[in-house]
């Protein structure tokens, strides 16, 4: 018989189990600026511009930016 | 590295009546040049695009030369776009991992007819990002896992 391991999987698990902020409707229509890893929410505007101004005022010097489209598919 | 796919809120419809979809975007950083700067954005990974994709206005942004030259007709949902091939710096990074490597990617000509979103949308297709990369998806888990292949050659950081 034999001898199944009960070791756990190495794995990235440090950083595996981090989720990014949901993209929330409240935003749609509007640039979004994430913090430079993606993960959190620091601002939002009508223009790029904008949010990069609001990312800035929480401390996000060089945020990344997406438009939260929510009327059609990708 | 292994990367969430990204939860975001969307007008309900049939396919998903939740209200939320998951996409498979990853963040990425992009420069002209190698000592350069880079600027992070999200890219999209569409094992259905033929090349790496983005604005021209990304390449204007980040003081990237196109080669006008040779404009290239790209064919999607919406119709014909041109767009022109340019060299990038692309940069992975999970800490402690980091992966940099240089691609031609195609910059599509901004229009009259394009929506806002376009401005900064980045495309992983095939041509600067699926040659290099193994890419498993798992949409059980909500996530994609992405290791370098034999055919990856990196760039110190």
């Amino acid at each position: 018989m034999s001898k199944k391991s009960t070791r756990p999987k190495k794995t990235d698990a440090a950083t595996v189990e981090q989720e990014p902020d949901i993209l929330p409707l409240s935003l749609a229509g509007k640039w979004v600026a994430w913090t430079n890893d993606g993960m959190h929410i620091v601002g939002s505007g009508d223009t790029i511009e904008e949010a990069e101004r609001n990312a800035a005022k929480n401390g996000e010097a060089e945020p990344m930016l997406e438009f939260h489209s929510f009327r059609y598919r990708q | 590295m292994i990367f969430k796919f990204r939860r975001e809120e969307i007008q309900p419809t049939l396919d998903y009546p939740s209200g939320f979809i998951y996409r498979p975007k990853v963040p990425l950083w992009i420069g002209a040049e190698v000592s350069g700067p880079r600027r992070p954005y999200l890219g999209l990974l569409d094992t259905g695009a033929d090349d790496t994709k983005m604005s021209l206005s990304v390449a204007r942004r980040l003081g990237i030369k196109v080669d006008k030259s040779v404009p290239v007709v790209f064919r999607g949902l919406g119709g014909d776009a041109i767009g022109y091939f340019g060299s990038v710096v692309f940069e992975l990074r999970q800490s402690p991992k980091s992966w940099v490597w240089t691609a031609r990617v195609a910059f599509i000509r901004d229009s009259e007819s394009d929506s806002e979103e376009e401005q900064a949308r980045v495309t992983l297709g095939h041509t600067g990002f699926f040659r290099y990369f193994h890419v498993g998806f798992d949409f059980q888990r909500g996530r994609a896992q992405i290791r370098p292949n034999r055919l990856f050659v990196g760039l110190p950081r």
